[in-house]
């Protein structure tokens, strides 16, 4: 396992269940529509895995995504918190930190969940998923009925707010986000004083955005690069207003700029940083969230980049197999087709790997649409936003 | 080079057709050099930098920024 980083995440899908049907969303319909929850005795298997082969950093993340977290009761995350906790104090004792995430539509929000997450508040973190402004946010984010979700949204985020818990934003931009940046920006400004973050997301130029107001292409680098750099002018108002809103695509992308010798495209989708098992037991790295139904075929045995059933076989098991080492040299060659042939390439955030294979059909291709838009337009945002604020005719 | 581009001045760049064009390697080094020297001086103007979460920016492959 030389060379391997440390498992810092591990993505549970207590339930592939959503109450909502999110016109974006990369969960089959059939997926969400699936009563089911993952039982404590496969949590159990986990981290078993994880803590007796020594697999873990300082700290791991727990998170509970892929699916609505909250359709499932407080007391299935309670007991499996414990039991991930018993589990580490018995095998891991003092040698690794645990923290407990949700990402959640905040539709659910009740009085009973504000109990639970006051009671664990203590290693609990949350992201909320919200587009914006109603406009924005209904447009794609509706329920199995079609009705609307975003006041729903708003109520919950309220509900934090009134109880003092912080949480974090994810919001997909859409066409409408790009027609309306100040209503965008000005909605999450408002209530920027309980966000723990904020990070916009653009939807990968395949399936999933091909429908309207998500369709993009390197055609798109204008209207993209506008809408950048009028957020990194409104962030920039409130920074000398003394305000405290950020918007983490540019602060990252800034450490990206600023730090020399770092590597994120390997970084970012290195293997065993990130775990996720999906209700069944079934187990996939490289990216948060990969899901075993992603490019099925891919390596011949149907499963995607599933590395096996956490049931059958160890995580330490799964990396030591075939399946692994031909992911491992696929995404390797795919960096190095990068590192060879692109000049922002220290700049980028990695984690094109899947998108240049559903584009060019194969791994050791260069540039995607989503690394013009998502990346290269983006840094040159940040760093033309940078030269404007330099002092007049400040050579370099 | 002179990095100030009044092409790019505030409050024009929207209604500018933009130079659909990548920064050449020589034009990102040289943004790169200015940036890091803001830095150095304290002139990021309050800008934060924050390591790259790949966990919570993005679900899976098909969500990316």
């Amino acid at each position: 396992m030389a060379g391997l980083a440390p498992i810092e995440m591990v993505v549970l899908q207590g339930t592939p269940f959503c109450n909502l049907n999110c016109s974006y969303c990369d969960l089959s319909v059939a997926s969400r529509k699936r009563r089911w929850q993952m039982p404590l005795f496969i949590i159990e298997r986990v981290f078993r895995s994880i803590f007796e082969d020594r697999l873990f950093g300082p700290r791991i993340v727990v998170v509970w995504h892929s699916g609505e977290p909250l359709t499932l009761p407080p007391e299935y995350y309670r007991a499996a918190i414990e039991l991930i906790v018993a589990l580490r104090d018995e095998l891991a004792p003092g040698a690794v930190t645990l923290e407990f995430n949700f990402q959640t539509n905040g539709v659910l929000i009740s009085d009973a969940w504000i109990a639970f997450f006051e009671e664990q508040r203590h290693h609990l973190r949350l992201g909320i998923s919200c587009d914006g402004p109603a406009d924005m946010h209904d447009a794609f984010r509706n329920n199995w009925g079609g009705k609307p979700t975003h006041a729903k949204v708003v109520a919950g985020m309220k509900q934090l707010s009134d109880a003092a818990f912080p949480f974090k934003i994810i919001a997909v931009v859409t066409d409408k986000t790009l027609a309306d940046p100040d209503g965008f920006f000005d909605f999450f400004l408002e209530r920027s004083s309980y966000l723990s973050g904020f990070h916009f997301n653009i939807l990968a130029d395949g399936e999933l955005a091909a429908q309207d107001g998500l369709v993009y292409s390197r055609q798109d680098r204008d209207r993209y690069y506008a809408f950048y750099r009028h957020l990194l002018a409104r962030e920039r108002g409130v920074i000398e207003a003394g305000g405290a809103f950020r918007l983490q695509n540019f602060s990252q992308a800034l450490s990206r700029i600023l730090t020399k010798g770092q590597d994120m495209v390997v970084e970012a989708s290195r293997p065993l940083r990130t775990i996720n098992v999906d209700a069944k037991g079934y187990v996939t790295s490289f990216y948060a969230g990969l899901e075993k139904s992603a490019f099925p075929d891919q390596y011949g045995d149907g499963d995607g980049l599933s590395l096996g059933n956490i049931e059958q076989h160890s995580i330490a098991e799964m990396i030591a197999g075939p399946k692994f080492a031909s992911i491992l040299s696929d995404f390797q060659t795919s960096q190095s087709t990068c590192r060879e042939s692109c000049d922002y390439y220290g700049l980028c955030s990695g984690g094109f790997e899947l998108s240049k294979l559903s584009e060019h059909g194969r791994f050791n291709a260069a540039e995607t649409a989503e690394c013009a838009i998502i990346v290269k337009t983006l840094v040159d945002a940040v760093l033309d936003d940078m030269a404007e604020v330099a002092p007049l005719g400040k050579a370099v | 080079m002179v990095v100030r581009d009044p092409f790019f001045t505030l409050g024009k760049f929207a209604q500018q057709p933009w130079r659909n064009a990548l920064k050449t390697k020589k034009q990102l080094d040289a943004l790169i050099e200015m940036a890091r020297a803001q830095k150095a001086s304290g002139a990021l103007k309050g800008r934060t930098t924050e390591a790259d979460d790949t966990s919570t920016n993005s679900w899976g492959p098909m969500m990316r920024t």
